[in-house]
Order: C-alpha cells, then structure tokens, then sequence
C-alpha cells in the first residue's frame, strides 16, 4: 500500500510540471451586503473557461498566463462580473458579489450548471439556505435535514424525523459536520426537528458518492454544514416567532472589516404554555396532588473571526443544544409525603477553533482543535416519608461520547489544472457506553440503610488518526480526475485496525452541454451507533470497534451525467453500486433498551449492498425554481445469525421520488410546495403462526399422556425478515410566504399546511382487534391497524430581519 | 391569558394528534404448512403431534384449535419402514408398542389433504449420567412478598469427548394430596449471578447449554432453585410422596437449537414487543415447520424437609 501512496504522490507531482510566465491571482469572494464568504463560486477565465472554485472559506487560487486577461467571478444568486487586467505578476484580488432579485437568463451561463459540469466531483449538491427557507417546513421550523429527505439517493425515516439514509446507507454511516466537527446527534424533540438552526447558516452540501480523499469516518454521506461568519458591514439582527419554537440572530461587525460576530438562539416554549393548563388542572383535580411535566429544546449558535492580515484570519465557533423532558410528581397528606421527579436529557456541545493563513499565493492552510461532546441522561429521584420512615432513590443512566481533535488541511495551487490537497487530523474519543448511578437512604426507626452504587460499562478510550492527499487535475480541455487516498487508523483496547482507503473520480466533457463522470471510493468507519431502527428516540448509544467488532467498510462505484438545459434546468443522472461489509444489526430477539448492557452479546455482523438510479432536474433561476427527483433503487442486508437468505433493508425503497418547487410572485409573495412519493417501508410480520412444542415434557395440550393442565403454546411465523411492506408514503406540503418591507426592516409571515391532503401515512403497524366486527365464535376480529401521525398541520410563523 | 391557554391547548392537541386505522391488508400466508412436533427418546412410546398453521387473524380460541386427526403418519427407523402411526385425538399419532432406541435414525412422513407433504429426521444421543449431585444452602426467603423455598444445587458430570453434546436440565415437583390427587409440577431453575454466561438459555423448560467450552471434561456448576408459586413447600409438606426430580437430557443437535431460538423468542416477547428484533423459530421438518427432538435422560430425585428456623436439609 505504501507503493501505491508513494506512486499516486509521484504522479500528482509529475503532473503539476513546470508552469513558465504564468502569475497567481489569490483572494476571497464574498456577498458585498453582508460581508460573507461565498463557497464553492466560480472563478475563471472567462475565454478559456479554466478556472477553480473557491474553498470552504471563501478563498481561491489561479493561476494564469502574462498578459491581459478576463476574469469571471460568478455564484448562483448573484450577479456575476468580469474584471480585465493586464497581469503582470502575482496579484490578489477580493471580489464581493451583488445578490440578485431575479436574473436574466442571458446573465446565468455560468452558473451552479455550469460548475456542476465542470466539477470532477459527482454525487454532490449544494443547497442554498435562501431555498430551504422558502420551502413549506414542519410547524414552521425550517429544517435543513428534511430539506436533504427531499434529494434523489436520499430517504427519509420515519414520519415527520430527520434522520437519513442515505444509498441503502444506515442513519450511523453519515458524517455530520458543523463547521468540520461531527455533530453525533443532529436530533431535537425525538427526530422530528433537526438541530440546525437555518438562520446561522451559510452552506449546506451533501456528499453521497465519489467521496475526495479529504472525507473519512462513515461510509455512506457527507453533510458538510458551514455557518455564517457574522455580517462584517453592519449589525443585523433577524428572528422568527413560530408555533413550535422562536429564534433570534444576531451578527455584525466587531472591528469592521476586521471582524465579525454571530450569535443564534433558540428555544420551543409548549413546557411553557402548557405551564397554566397544568396548573388549572391541578387546581380542579382538588386534591394534594401536584404533576407538572413539560418537554423543550434549545440550541445555541455563535462564531466570531478576526482578521488578522488578508493572509491570516481566526475563527472560533460553538454550538450548544439540549433537550429535556421532564414530570414532577407530588402529594401530600397529613401521614404521608410523596415526591417524585423524573428527567431525560440530552445534547451535542461543538466547539471548533480555527486558523487559516495563506502561506504564499498557492498554499492555504487551516489549522483546526475541536471539542464534541453528545451526552444523554435519564434520572429518576423518588422520595417518600411517613412518621416512621424517610426513604430516597435516586437513579440515573447517563452514556455519551467526547472527543478532541486536531487537524491541518493544507490546499496547494501549483497551477491552473492542479488542486492538491492534503492533511491529516487527529481525534481522541472517549466513550461512555451505558452507567447506570444508583442510589438508596432508608430510615425507618433508627436503622439506617444506605446504598451507592455505580455499575455499567466503563469508559473506552480510543484514537483515530487520518491523514489524505488528493488532487483535482485537468487533461486537457475535456479531462479531468480527481484521484486521492485517505489513510486511518483506529486504536482501542490495545488493537490498531487501519485502512487505506483509495478515491477516484473522473469526468469527461463530451460537450458543451454534457459531461460524463464516474468515481469510485472506499470507505472505513470505527464507531457504531446503537439505535433502535423505528422511533427516534434519543437512546443512542454510540460506541467503538471493539478486538470482536471490526470497523464497517464500504466501497461504491457510480456513473453518472450531467446535462446543461438550455442554461436553465440541470438534469443529473446517476447510477450507483455500493458494498457495505461488517455492518451490524441487532440480533434475534434482542431489543435497543437493553443493549446497554454487554452491548456486543446483542448484535450480529454482516453485509449489506444497494444499487440505483437517480434522477435530478434542477432549475435554481428564475421565478420559479425548485426540482424533480427520482430513485430507484434496490437496499438489502445479509445477516447470517437473522436469515439464512438475504433480506430487504429497511430503507430498502423501489420509487422515490421528490418534487420541489418555490415560485416568486413578487417581491412580496412567493409560494412553495413539495410533494414527495415513497414504496412503503420494509417491516417484518408474521403472516401466521402455529403450535409449538414448548412446555416441559415435549407434549403438546390436553390431548398428552402425562396429565398436565392443557396449554396451547402458540408462536408466530417469522420465516423473512422484512417481509411485509407498508402503505406506500407520500405527502404534498404547501406554504406560502408574505413579506413586506417596514421602516425598521423586513418582515415574513409564512403559513403552509404539512401534509395537505391529510395523508395517512405509516407510522407504526400493529395486529389488533376490531372490537366492532365479531367472527363466528363471538371473538372479536382481528385486523391489521396503522399508527398516522401529522394529519394535515397547519402552521403558521413571523420573521422579522433589520 | 386565556389566549395563551387556548393556543397552549392547540399546541398541545396538534403534537398529541394521531389516529389509527384498520388496514385492508389480509396478510395472506403464502401456503398454509403442516406442523410436525415430538420429542423422542428411549423412555417414551413414538409420539409426535400433527397440526397446521394458520393465519394471524384467525381466531385461536380452544373451538378453532389447528390439530390434525386424520393425517397419515408413517414411521421409518434407519430407512426401513416400521409403521403407521395412530392417531389419539388432539393431533397426537403413536405407536404404543414402540420405543425409539438410541443411534438409530428416525424420520417420521406425514400427509394431509392438499397440504405439502412434510417429513423429519431425528436421532437420540447417548445418555451421559449424573455423576453427582447436590443440594446446598436450602431455606425459606422472603426475598420476594411471601416465603419461599430456595436452594443451590449442584451438578457434575463428564462430557463425552471428541463429540458435540448439548444438554438440558429441567425441575419437576410430583406430590400426592390428603385427598390423593397427584400433583405435577414444572419448577423454575436459573444459573447463579457466576455463572450465567455458561448457559444459552434458561426456562421453565429447564437450563440449556452446549459442551462448546468444556469437550470431554467434568463439568460441574451451581444453579439456584426458587419456589416461585411455594408447590415446593407443598412437596415437602406431603413428604412421603413429595419429590423433586431433576432430568438431566443430552439432546439432539436440533432440538437444541430450537429450543435456543424458542428462548430468544420468548425472552423477546415475540411480535408483542414492537422494540425487539423479530425471532425466526428454528425447524428441521422440511416442507412445513416444527420439530422432531430426540434425548436421553438420566433423573435423579431427592426429598427436602424444613426445619422451624426456615432452614432445611435433605431427608
């Protein structure tokens, strides 16, 4: 392997050749209003049309030949423009773009199409926070997850949460990053919002294949969410009053042009409105007895930079956010005193702290140490006293996981036709899978009984270290390939596993209009998450490989096009092959509430693989934008200790497909609606049962020699996992946004009703009875019921911004 | 505040709404299956049990219980035939003169109707005899509301070596009432806090376990015996025909694993818990489900008597 290292390095390095009378043009595009980088926007030669994007902060690198040229700076959204120069020597230019009401279709050529075109990189697609906005949301809360559900190659959990799967990929395999710090439980209110706050985002991409060398860690996605820098012209302030939640931002410059702020909050408040309904009832109940239970979540954005030099610039940003839910019970009489208190609490802490310094014209460099923490409790304390007796309990279950990390990526321009980049990054976890505190006071007359105690599994402490290199080079006018590896390793309990991890992509311009792609990738994961696979519960145990539990690894190939439509639609088409190897589930009869303890007595290894299509079409200008998509796809898992034969995954889902669209009446007025189309999720039923041989003497009911009391032990046939699907899903959403401009500022008021034609979709499956039908023998039938949630939600929210 | 209320109230109602509907669905079994269950060995006359399966909306009340009578049974020892099987009632076919030995292959053939025909082998493992066994720490607990009885026993024996052997030890109470009723009883028995590891399984069915770990060696563990429903105390009460006795089998490879996966099926409380994972119960009859075991068993029994401080012995 380390010849293969050595011989892709030696390559990259033949390639870059020697570049003669050629100068670099460096700099930053950002938004002239507000001061904020703009990732990924284009720039280049606009005869040429060679050129590069820019990174994650909003820096570029080109390099081009003496003399007078044309430079072209555009970003979808904004206006593009051109600069002439005569370059004579290494230059940099920072360039701010103007964001657009509406543009022409003359003025868009070189937009997201284009650079979709021109990219080597598949499998991608960038979401502009402006369109998640105007999408209609769940209660009213902009969700960038359920905005991701809504992508080709994407499914959705369960009604209403925001988890993903993606490609036939579990909700574990995707690589959550904030500000590049994983994000280990992107859940609020038991999966049905997200933890990210739209409002204090810059960027959303969402990587399903083809990863570059630079990803590593889970096998099936990359979510790489940036947040806003902070407006660095002026203080600003935007917030939103919804039914569910309300949210405040606020950003500006601190030194101007030196540097930024930005700090977003916000918090649910039905434990606050149910507060008097609860006291009202305890009123009428009119006894001693008090119960007061609520539920909220609130999470916390901030980010500050300073710019040192044009070369060197420090960033630090934090996000906080937590759950709770909570009953407190109490009675009093006048022998008898009762208090009891009950908690479940959990939350992600991220901080990261980051440094970018451009060593030279065609060397940038960010130096990152992050801390991450996902924490989550249940608690119970329960006091009783009588004259005679004082007793207490108290009980909590607490498991987590911290880590802290250390990075450098280092991005290197030696030319025009070349982007290398390289780092490594280092990761120290530690693991609290499952401790349970138990403690118990008892006086009853003078004795005294005390127990405190701690059990559970202990800490686990690991290291992961990565390190990649990848290069992003042209052939000519029509070739381009990004070829890379990224290397890992992960230590734990005195076991070194490590992979190397080889990424390839290609692509081809077979015209003006088409280009032609294909990628393949490995990928390695060390971490488990240990969920249960249908609600979304925030028990989530997230533990390591182990000496017995190998790291999951994946390989994917994928195909695909992209095709410019009359500079207006994009139409991607994909086809995907992935391997998912030593993944794992639960096994027979085991249950996610009790795989706290000896966690790996509970689960089983085996293989999964998943192949589709995807369609996309997409159109991002105009008045009306939006986009079609659709899969068809194929997801199943090989579990030997489940089923001697393979079986659908879950998520397995034959038609997927997504139509999203938002239309700008006005400045005023603009409309969105979504309507999503989902095969039914595969459960497993038993369609029948029969007589088992199961009680002590190998006989079976009255009918045996030894004289038993009769009994019948009946049990269900499950012979297929996954054998049953359910009601196909699907869901039209609609939404509707007011905006008005006030002496003070903006104003929206948005209003849309999820799930529109009150769709009954599947929540949960159950075989009941029918307490209304009655069969022969006078016993009720039974019948298969479904659980719905969500029937048509109404909702309704006010957003102001000045 | 009252508009607060009313839209806390709203909230409230909107988050809490659901509904449930009857699916049309019949959740048709592809093909209804014959179901064949016995458990052979050299004590007992051949005996299996014929029945079908049926659907999960049908009505399992005793007036619709799936027991075939008129099937035909046919028994075969070592690929000859020996005979037909007769039918009892209650879907039980014997031969009562017949009594399967140990090393010799048994396959039992039945057809019924338009059903698949089904069949299943089975073979009896060696017995392996007790080596010793014994009682220890016998009292009377209120551990649990109520008093009752409770014990450590103890078990050794040598496992055959160069073989794979699986075992089973099952608790049964037997006593006679003033009124000369014979009582019988299954009793509980669970590994100690040590070693529960050892074990793949433990029911009213008795403790299970392989000799994966321990081939050809004395093997020799603990278990506790609890009198959860105090029958126990009963037996000791009516001491002069009051016994426990304890089976220990060595079972057939089959029945051993039907027997783990009916452990998992029921630790997980089947299709009734919705958070466990779904449990396939294992089979060897082929074209249709259940099983045909094959054990040996040696038995031993004791009598216990209690003394007025909760303390007991062995009589």
């Amino acid at each position: 392997m380390k010849k293969v290292l050595l011989a892709v390095l030696a390559s990259l390095l033949f390639m870059v050749g020697v570049q003669a009378q050629k100068h670099t043009i460096t700099g930053f595009v950002s938004d002239v209003s507000n001061g904020e980088k703009l990732l990924s926007a284009n720039v280049y030669n606009s005869k040429t049309y060679k050129g590069c994007v820019t990174n994650n902060y909003g820096f570029y690198s080109l390099t081009q030949p003496e003399g007078k040229i044309s430079i072209k700076y555009s970003f979808v959204g904004y206006q593009p423009v051109t600069l002439t120069l005569n370059l004579l020597s290494d230059t940099t230019i920072n360039i701010e773009l103007t964001p657009t009401i509406e543009l022409e279709e003359i003025e868009v050529k070189a937009s997201g199409i284009q650079q979709q075109l021109e990219s080597s990189q598949m499998s991608v697609t960038e979401l502009p926070i402006q369109t998640i906005k105007k999408l209609p949301v769940f209660f009213g809360e902009v969700d960038i997850m359920k905005t991701i559900q809504l992508l080709p190659g994407v499914q959705s959990g369960n009604e209403g949460t925001s988890g993903i799967y993606v490609r036939g990929g579990g909700s574990d395999e995707n690589l959550i990053l904030l500000d590049g710090v994983p994000v280990y439980n992107a859940n609020h209110l038991f999966g049905f919002f997200s933890v990210f706050n739209a409002d204090a985002l810059n960027s959303v991409t969402l990587v399903k294949g083809g990863f570059p060398a630079r990803y590593g860690g889970r096998l099936s996605s990359v979510l790489d969410i940036r947040m806003k820098e902070g407006n660095t012209k002026k203080f600003q302030v935007q917030g939103t009053i919804g039914l569910i939640a309300s949210k405040l931002t606020l950003e500006g410059p601190v030194v101007k042009d030196k540097s930024s702020f930005i700090i977003s909050a916000r918090r649910t408040y039905i434990d606050v409105l149910s507060y008097p309904i609860q006291l009202m009832a305890n009123k009428m109940q009119g006894n001693s007895g008090r119960f007061y239970g609520g539920y909220y979540f609130y999470d916390l954005n901030g980010k500050i930079n300073w710019k040192f030099s044009d070369k060197s610039r420090l960033y630090l940003s934090a996000y906080m956010g937590n759950d709770k839910a909570y009953a407190n019970n109490k009675y009093e009489s006048t022998d008898y005193k009762n208090s009891s208190k009950f908690k479940l609490r959990w939350g992600n802490i991220t901080t990261a702290l980051r440094w970018n310094y451009i060593f030279n014209k065609k060397l940038f460099v960010n130096f990152r140490t992050s801390y991450s923490r996902y924490n989550f409790l249940v608690g119970e304390k329960d006091d009783n006293s009588t004259p005679d007796l004082h007793e207490k309990l108290e009980f909590e279950y607490f498991s987590g996981i911290d880590d802290l990390a250390a990075s450098a990526d280092f991005d290197f321009i030696p030319a025009t036709n070349h982007y290398i980049r390289f780092g490594v990054s280092n990761i120290y976890h530690t693991f609290n899978p499952g401790v349970n505190a138990f403690s118990y006071n008892n006086q009853e007359g003078g004795d005294n009984t005390l127990v405190d105690t701690t059990f559970g599994n202990n800490k686990i402490n690991a290291n992961e270290i990565d390190a990649y290199v990848e290069d992003d080079f042209s052939i000519g006018n029509y070739i381009k390939f990004n070829l890379g590896i990224h290397a890992s390793g992960f230590y734990v309990k005195n076991t070194f596993y490590k992979s190397f991890q080889p990424r390839a992509a290609l692509r081809v311009i077979a015209s003006e209009k088409l280009s032609l792609k294909a990628s393949y990738a490995t990928m390695a994961q060390y971490v488990h998450l240990l969920t249960n696979t249908s609600i979304g519960l925030p028990t989530d145990l997230w533990v390591p490989v182990t000496d017995t539990i190998k790291p999951m690894r994946s390989q994917q190939v994928a195909i695909g096009s992209v095709y410019n439509l009359n500079d207006m639609f994009e139409i991607s088409l994909e086809g995907y092959y992935k391997w998912l190897y030593d993944v794992i589930s639960y096994k027979p009869g085991s249950s996610y509430l009790t795989a706290n303890n000896d966690w790996q007595e509970m689960i089983t290894v085996g293989n999964g693989w998943s192949y589709g299509v995807e369609l996309l079409i997409r159109k991002d200008l105009g008045k009306l934008t939006g986009w079609i998509g659709y899969t068809l796809s194929w997801s199943w898992r090989k579990f030997e200790e489940v089923s001697p034969d393979k079986f659908p995954y879950h998520y397995d889902r034959r038609h997927d497909i997504s139509i999203v669209a938002t239309y700008k009446l006005s400045d005023k007025v603009d409309f969105g609606a979504t309507w999503v189309f989902g095969t039914g999720a595969a459960i497993t039923l038993p369609y029948d049962k029969y007589i088992a041989l199961g009680d002590y003497t190998g006989f079976i009911g009255s009918g045996g020699s030894h004289g038993m009391d009769p009994y019948i032990n009946y049990v269900d046939n499950v012979q297929e996992r996954n054998n049953y699907r359910t009601p196909n899903y699907h869901r039209l959403d609609l939404g509707v946004n007011f905006h008005k401009k006030k002496k003070w500022g903006e104003r929206t008021w948005s209003v849309g009703l999820y799930n529109a034609y009150f769709r009954q979709n599947y929540f949960f499956i159950f075989v009941d009875y029918d307490y209304d039908h009655y069969n022969g023998t006078g016993q009720p039938e039974k019948v298969l019921k479904q659980v719905s949630l969500f029937p048509g939600m109404p909702y309704i929210s006010y957003s102001f911004k000045f | 505040m009252k508009k607060i209320i009313l839209l806390g109230v709203i909230i409230t109602t909107i988050l809490l709404a659901g509904c449930v509907k009857i699916l049309n669905d019949e959740l048709k079994s592809k093909e209804t299956k014959l179901v064949l269950n016995a458990a052979i060995s050299p004590d007992s006359m051949y005996t299996v049990n014929v029945s079908h399966t049926f659907n999960i909306f049908e009505d399992e009340s005793e007036n619709n219980l799936p027991f075939i009578d008129s099937a035909a049974v046919q028994l075969f020892e070592d690929g000859s035939f020996v005979s037909n099987l007769q039918n009892t009632g209650a879907g039980y076919y014997i031969n009562p003169s017949f009594f399967p030995q140990t090393g010799k292959e048994y396959k039992v053939e039945v057809s019924y109707g338009s059903y698949p025909s089904i069949e299943s082998t089975a073979s009896i493992p060696k017995v392996v005899p007790i080596k010793n066994f014994d009682t220890l720490t016998i009292q009377t607990t209120d551990e649990y509301e109520g008093n009752h009885l409770q014990f450590v026993g103890n078990l050794t024996y040598d496992d055959p070596p160069g073989e794979a052997n699986f075992y089973q030890l099952s608790c049964r109470i037997i006593y006679v009432d003033f009124n000369g009723e014979t009582h019988e009883y299954e009793q509980y028995i669970r590994p100690t806090e040590k070693n529960q590891r050892f074990f793949d399984g433990y029911s009213i069915d008795g403790l299970l376990w392989s000799d994966k770990l321990t081939d050809g060696k004395e093997v020799s563990f603990e278990f506790i015996y609890f009198d959860s429903y105090e029958y126990g105390k009963k037996a000791i009460l009516y001491q002069e025909q009051g016994q426990f006795i304890f089976y220990f089998k060595s079972i057939s490879k089959a029945y051993y694993t039907y027997l783990k996966s009916m452990h998992v099926y029921s630790e997980s409380g089947g299709s009734d818990n919705p958070f466990s994972e779904p449990v396939v119960i294992y089979s060897n009859v082929k074209n249709g489900y259940g099983i045909m075991g094959g054990y040996n068993q040696d038995t031993t029994s004791i009598k216990l008597i209690l003394f007025s401080d909760g303390e007991g012995g062995v009589q």
